[in-house]
């Protein structure tokens, strides 16, 4: 047997085609090393080859033995948890619209199914974007992060300047959602300077800090959606400092992101609340909020207010009443309000523990996943998933809130909260499928010319 | 998880684990030292190596890494902190194992009065 006979042998058995490469070039330099060994005894050429391949023994046993541990693997606990979730989310909305159209309106049933349609596509094309992202390959992702993350940049202007505009997609939609999936391009970039020293380091802090400015020089709208950003991106940054990823001297560098990041909140909200007459750094509204959290009974404080009232009244098992009357479109923004009021408090906090444990045991896996770039992906996208989460939780529960929620992941309604949401769990799930499957060699280029000079 | 043939028989999971809780190894070098720590006696076959090898990773027991060496780019494989504490478990279980079979055929046991 030749040397690319057992490779291929052996390769054959097994099922997954993007693992055969790396379990192929060791096996080769084994089989060299052997034969080697051989030649130093004395052997000839291709008697040693021939003495390292037999001594291998079957290729066809050990393919097979392979191709039970290089298989893609399926998190069935994350997919279980999200069809679960996801379609208790297109009940609650079924049933706001099923009771909230009741209106005085001219063909209500029309309108009324048409919601419901629409809520029911969101929730296929949610699955079907899962299981895409799914399969995907996520290391593709990590060929040009860079370039990426300045593409995503782009997208942000032309958000701002298409604001409330846009064919498919308006403006504002593509601002907020852009910064959800610009979480995972930035765990991307974190790993293209991974080993980079310092200058890495900083050249990660540098294209975030370049967003930060073309936002201020656009608009800064959604702060809601750049604060799950940044707190993001802070997680990320600091699990590869202490991961090692930039070196030695790991304090200095926490130091270098955490001070400035919880310096300038606080700096920004007392100029907001104290001298946004003088100094104009933000919209009224967002001026406002803040100062609301200083005053309660404040207008900015409406909905909190509204959104305490209609938890007042949630009952254990549930009213099957809906705040339709005290909260703007609850199928969006109080979704988890609606479902304390109609479902009651025990159905409630039974699918928030849902919540929380997918939440968990996504963190989970995403800490221990050995793939260093899929590790961080995936740290990132459970990052921003809470983010979204806690936000939103926050507010519909009547607590304070400065932060617009915008979305609840699994629950709410809306195609752009579907898809984006598909995004993140399919690559957790993808990076949990590639475990044993790909190898996180970024590809240089293999030949590189170099043409001699002469010197003159 | 499918149950690893190579798995039950336990002996060849903890001779491994042992040699690179010494120091980290690629497979040629495994085969080799483990041949030469046992005068021999155990001949290990790659086709039997490397899918130990791989599996164990997948459980976590080992880190695999690449680094070149003599510019040949090598696979080395380092045990894990859950690996030494299944190799101390495996370890414990084989000591008692061999005592009990000490104690069946009746030789000289160390250890005991």
């Amino acid at each position: 047997m030749e040397l690319h006979e057992y490779l291929d042998t052996l390769a054959e058995q097994i099922r997954c085609k993007k693992a055969r490469p790396m379990i192929q070039e060791e096996i080769k330099n084994h089989i060299e090393d052997q034969a080697q060994a051989y030649r130093k005894e004395g052997m000839g050429e291709e008697k040693a080859m021939a003495k390292a391949i037999l001594e291998m023994g079957d290729p066809v046993e050990a393919g097979m033995e392979l191709d039970r541990v290089h298989r893609p693997k399926m998190q069935w606990t994350l997919v279980a948890l999200v069809v679960l979730l996801s379609i208790i989310g297109m009940i609650m909305q079924i049933v706001i619209f099923k009771t909230g159209c009741l209106s005085n309106e001219e063909n209500v049933t029309t309108i009324q199914n048409g919601f419901i349609y629409n809520s029911i596509l969101n929730t296929i094309i949610s699955f079907c974007v899962i299981g895409a992202a799914c399969i995907l390959d996520y290391t593709y992702l990590a060929k040009h992060p860079v370039a990426l993350w300045w593409l995503f940049c782009f997208l942000q202007v032309v958000g701002s300047i298409f604001y409330m505009e846009g064919p498919f997609i308006r403006g504002f939609q593509l601002n907020y959602y852009g910064f959800t999936l610009m979480v995972p391009i930035f765990a991307a970039v974190v790993f293209r300077y991974k080993n980079k020293g310092m200058a890495g380091f900083l050249k990660c802090i540098g294209l975030y800090l370049a967003l930060v400015l073309i936002k201020m020089f656009t608009q800064l709208s959604y702060i809601s959606g750049m604060l799950e950003l940044t707190i993001s991106v802070l997680v990320v940054l600091t699990v590869a400092v202490i991961r090692g990823w930039f070196g030695e001297k790991k304090a200095g560098k926490l130091a270098l992101i955490w001070i400035p990041a919880l310096g300038a909140p606080a700096l920004i909200g007392t100029v907001a609340v104290f001298f946004n007459d003088k100094i104009r750094i933000m919209a009224d509204y967002q001026a406002a909020r803040i100062q609301a959290l200083f005053h309660m009974d404040s207008w900015a404080n409406y909905q909190v207010l509204a959104a305490r009232a209609e938890m007042e009244k949630a009952t254990l098992l549930g009213t099957r009443r809906l705040p339709l009357t005290t909260l703007p479109s609850i199928q969006n923004d109080y979704i988890v309000t609606s479902m304390f009021t109609y479902f009651g408090i025990i159905f409630t906090l039974f699918v928030m523990s849902m919540i929380l444990f997918f939440i968990c045991k996504a963190f989970h896996l995403s800490i221990r996943q050995k793939n260093q770039l899929g590790s961080m992906m995936s740290i990132g996208c459970v990052m921003v998933l809470l983010g979204k989460i806690v936000v939103y939780v926050i507010s519909n529960v009547g607590g304070v809130s400065i932060f617009g929620q915008m979305s609840m992941p699994f629950l709410s309604y809306g195609l752009g909260n579907a898809v984006v949401n598909g995004v993140l769990v399919g690559l957790l799930l993808s990076v949990y499928r590639n475990t044993d499957i790909v190898s996180e060699k970024i590809s240089k280029p293999k030949y590189i010319f170099r043409f001699p000079v002469e010197k003159v | 998880m499918a149950v690893d043939k190579s798995l039950i028989s336990g002996s060849t999971t903890m001779l491994l684990l042992k040699l690179l809780s010494e120091k980290d190894m690629y497979g040629y070098e495994m085969i080799e030292t483990l041949q030469k720590k046992s005068n021999n006696v155990f001949a290990l076959k790659a086709g039997t190596l490397y899918p130990l090898l791989h599996s164990l990773e997948e459980r976590g027991l080992l880190t695999v890494y690449e680094a070149t060496v003599m510019g040949k780019v090598r696979k080395y494989y380092g045990i894990t902190k859950e690996g030494k504490k299944f190799l101390k478990a495996k370890e414990a279980e084989w000591k008692e194992y061999s005592l009990a079979v000490s104690n069946v055929l009746g030789g000289v046991v160390y250890g005991i009065a």
